[in-house]
């Protein structure tokens, strides 16, 4: 009796993003790979240092086969290729199809204002603003149970407020990065500073720690202690950098655009997926094996929903990010102006905690840490994770969570 | 991981693994070369993997 073919479920998850790039990522790496087999003993510069000395020794080990080994190796590989390529596709499938949906975020809207929100998490803790990116949803900080640092901190003390900077309205169609500093999260800022009566910390993850550096230049009198994590300030031609590399193609690409058209969320995807064109096929072709019942599964579908359900970029945004950031990298040159004047760290006296994973290919650790030397009282703490890692995975507690605690607390500077 | 010279050619089983090795060792070229050059796009995807569509047979 044939099983019922599950049905895609009437939710956000859209992805992977672009579809058709996974796909053909996935599709250009397969099908070349029997072609690849009879390539196996060139010094050409095709294979990467990385892997030349495996590449050597099957060299070797083909050299040595009889020629009906031979035509049976490139059947198997043919046979393999195809084999990953349909594993691929039934990851997708299983994603798709995976019943799995984030809980509701338990938060209450403490002020709105535009497009945005700010999230309040209740409890009589010390209150504390969280900043995520504007690129995708604000609950990396709060993904689900157990892999939540807004839970964390809340189980310890603190009261979190999210900013959630939902789809960008009528206003922020207009924004550039300025707009959202002064606009937005000032008013937020002295809201959560009204609610502690004192000045209270900030976290801010990725570029909205780019942004909370402005909060902190402009509005430093409402801020005790900032954190950022994984925050791109330095985009020196010097550093590695994806995004730099990336950015003047979407630049070119946005000039295509009508006028006021925000970012595309795919173009961005495109980005992503371009860092590693090879990972979706590992991780979806793992996925397809995983118990689709395990917290692990769950896990991956939670990621991947997040990955995938970001909201278009406004385009001065957009423009100053791609042209003024990654292209002349006023940040880091301390020319990038906000409410009319430099943003200059200098301005910043709290202490300010500045985490830089170590495996970041999103935001190199080199340019996260570009502040460090112009900031009066600051200190870095390197994770040994990834971009996202480092807030969710598995080492999250251990290599983020709990130094950032610590350092919460911590007396003075 | 055996050692190639300890594979027994005629062994389906064998060829299999070697094949999956090949196999892990493409995906984790592009990978490397992906890191190398701070990314791939679809098109430097496939112009480091054109000559591999183009080439057939033959082991040099």
């Amino acid at each position: 009796m044939t099983e019922p073919r599950p049905h895609l479920k009437p939710s956000a998850i859209r992805g992977p993003r672009p579809m058709a790039l996974h796909l053909q990522n996935s599709l250009t790496l397969w099908q070349t790979a029997p072609g690849g087999l009879a390539r196996l003993g060139t010094k050409n510069g095709f294979w990467h240092p990385a892997v030349a000395a495996e590449a050597a020794a099957l060299a070797d080990a083909f050299a040595g086969l009889d020629d009906t080994a031979q035509a049976a190796l490139q059947a198997a590989v043919e046979t393999g290729a195809g084999a990953r390529a349909q594993a691929f596709l039934r990851g997708i499938n299983a994603y798709l199809t995976h019943p799995y949906t984030r809980p509701e975020t338990q938060a209450s809207v403490a002020l709105r204002l535009g497009g945005a929100e700010l999230l309040d998490y209740g409890g009589d803790g010390q209150p504390l603003l969280m900043i995520p990116s504007l690129i995708n949803p604000y609950y990396i900080l709060d993904l689900k149970p157990g892999r939540s640092l807004a839970a964390y901190l809340k189980a310890r003390g603190f009261r979190p407020f999210i900013v959630n900077w939902g789809e960008p309205g009528a206003a922020e169609q207009g924004f550039e990065t300025g707009a959202y500093v002064m606009e937005r999260l000032v008013p937020f800022l002295r809201h959560v500073a009204g609610i502690a009566g004192a000045p209270v910390p900030v976290i801010g993850n990725c570029m909205g720690g780019t942004l909370a550096l402005a909060l902190a230049a402009r509005a430093g009198g409402h801020i005790s202690r900032l954190a950022l994590l994984a925050t791109p300030w330095d985009f020196a031609d010097s550093l590695p950098h994806a995004g730099r590399k990336y950015a003047p193609m979407l630049a070119e690409f946005m000039t295509r655009l009508p006028e006021t058209m925000p970012l595309p969320v795919d173009a961005l995807q495109s980005f992503f997926t371009s860092v590693d064109p090879s990972l979706s096929s590992r991780k979806f072709r793992r996925f397809a094996a995983m118990d689709k019942t395990s917290e692990a599964a769950e896990f991956f579908v939670a990621m991947e929903t997040w990955a995938n359900t970001g909201a278009p970029l406004a385009r001065p945004v957009a423009e100053e990010c791609l042209v003024g950031w990654y292209r002349n990298n006023k940040p880091g040159r301390i020319e990038w102006q906000v409410d009319g004047r430099t943003v200059n760290p200098a301005d910043i006296t709290c202490p300010v905690w500045v985490a830089g994973p170590t495996e970041d290919r999103l935001v190199p650790q080199a340019s996260a840490f570009g502040i460090l030397k112009h900031l009066k009282n600051a200190e870095s703490h390197a994770p040994g994770a990834g971009h996202v890692g480092m807030l969710v995975g598995s080492k999250a507690e251990s290599g983020l969570w709990a130094p950032l605690h610590a350092w919460l607390l911590r007396e003075g500077s | 991981m055996r050692l190639h010279s300890e594979v027994r050619m005629t062994d389906t089983e064998d060829m299999t693994a070697l094949a999956e090795r090949f196999l892990d060792l493409w995906q984790d070229n592009v990978r490397a070369w992906a890191a190398e050059r701070d990314l791939l796009t679809p098109e430097d995807l496939a112009d480091l993997l054109k000559d591999h569509i183009q080439t057939g047979g033959g082991h040099d």
